[in-house]
């Protein structure tokens, strides 16, 4: 008798490519809030992410805290993707790109152009108009956005060639808050990389992102709160390789009404009433449900 | 993940303090704001000012050697090398608009300038 082993990985071998790289991996993962640099680095090689996201903010005097950092980041031998977060203004974010890519050493730019202080709800004006400068200035532009179909026509108009819309808002953990519009946008653009940014709390939620047909997801604090981030980190890594094979391997179509899985013809009867009615001593078989 | 709008410049500003304005002040002296923190420039003042944590938190920490003479202008690169900022790990906007590391020798700064000075944090 001849054994098959049992293929573990690469079940799905479709790479995500991205203005034109392959990424090794479908989890975008952030570096921040961890409990330590040393569990930040154990949480991104648990997860086997495909890059991972940072920032910029003020040095101090003589400080070296983002120098220890940038060493500590290119020691993971991971894709960058620098944000925009906290900027209000498209100046604000254009500008802050620029230094990015200078700090950093990569045209990779997740555009955050933030509108609202309590939902953290994307500014899509000043995130259009500085998508389309950037993209002029050669860089490749991730952008946080909504589900919003004509914001996205928009993006992409300007040059963008992947669109991350939030799955509910930053640092919520409330999943998918509107699977009907996301599966509405993956519709409508079938060819675009997808990735959902923000809001993920669970694995699961990232499974419905990708059983969803989305490219990617991108999370931190999921996995940087968790007790155990690292565990976290590789549980979410598998879930989100387990919802794209689900994806690509075709979910079925849902149904209103329960049908029968096990075969209905050569059902037995055992269950005839003890005392059958003489006119119904022979059910019929299609009358007969079955688990 | 993404960490927003909310913890936008939580790092580094407490290192900075205002000088003070002891020093008669010259035509060259300029006040800028550095990070979020207002500052004078006085060309040629070595005027040490630890912190309290005893690390050096203006511009009048710096040795005599390092502090250009009035005559010398007050160029981007000059305030980095005066605070101790790696040049390296830092990137520089004056007024909101980048300035590259190449570009920061030869930027001479102006009363009133609002300059950043960002590193490398992590990110969401």
């Amino acid at each position: 008798m001849t054994r098959h082993p049992i293929q573990t990985t690469n079940l799905t071998p479709d790479p995500l490519v991205v203005y034109g790289q392959e990424l090794p991996s479908r989890l975008f993962l952030g570096t921040a809030l961890y409990p330590s640099p040393q569990i930040m680095s154990d949480a991104v090689q648990a997860a086997s992410a495909g890059l991972v996201t940072v920032s910029l903010r003020r040095e101090a005097a003589r400080g070296k805290v983002g120098e220890r950092f940038l060493e500590l980041i290119r020691g993971l031998g991971i894709d960058v993707l620098p944000n925009t977060a906290g900027c209000r203004t498209a100046k604000d974010a254009i500008t802050t790109a620029m230094m990015a890519r200078e700090l950093f050493a990569t045209d990779w730019i997740k555009l955050e152009v933030i509108a609202n202080d309590d939902t953290l709800q994307p500014d899509v004006f000043g995130l259009v108009e500085a998508a389309e400068t950037l993209n002029k200035e050669g860089f490749k532009v991730f952008p946080y956005t909504t589900e919003d179909l004509g914001v996205a026509d928009r993006l992409l108009n300007a040059g963008c060639e992947v669109l991350m819309p939030w799955g509910a808002p930053i640092g919520t953990g409330r999943g998918l808050a509107n699977p009907y519009a996301l599966a509405s946008m993956r519709a409508y653009h079938p060819s675009v990389p997808l990735v959902i940014d923000a809001g993920i709390g669970a694995p699961s939620h990232a499974a419905q992102a990708m059983e969803l047909g989305y490219d990617a997801v991108l999370l931190n604090t999921a996995v940087a709160k968790a007790a155990d981030p690292v565990v976290m980190a590789r549980a979410f890594a598998q879930t989100i390789e387990a919802g794209r094979a689900a994806y690509t391997a075709g979910l079925m179509e849902m149904r209103d009404m329960a049908q029968p899985s096990t075969p209905v013809a050569g059902t037995p009867f055992f269950d005839f009433p003890s005392e059958p009615a003489s006119q119904d001593l022979q059910p019929s078989l299609d009358k007969r449900p079955n688990g | 993940m993404p960490d927003g709008a909310r913890d936008a410049n939580p790092f580094g500003a407490e290192a900075l303090t205002t000088t003070s304005t002891s020093r008669e002040t010259d035509t060259a002296t300029i006040t800028v704001t550095l990070n979020g923190r207002e500052i004078r420039l006085e060309p040629g003042v070595p005027e040490a000012i630890p912190s309290e944590a005893g690390a050096p938190t203006t511009v009048r920490d710096v040795p005599n050697s390092q502090v250009p003479s009035s005559s010398e202008p007050q160029t981007l690169e000059y305030l980095l090398d005066a605070f101790g900022f790696s040049p390296a790990s830092s990137a520089t906007a004056v007024n909101g608009t980048f300035v590259a590391r190449n570009d920061r020798a030869g930027y001479i700064l102006a009363d009133g300038d609002t300059i950043e000075v960002l590193t490398a944090r992590q990110g969401g």
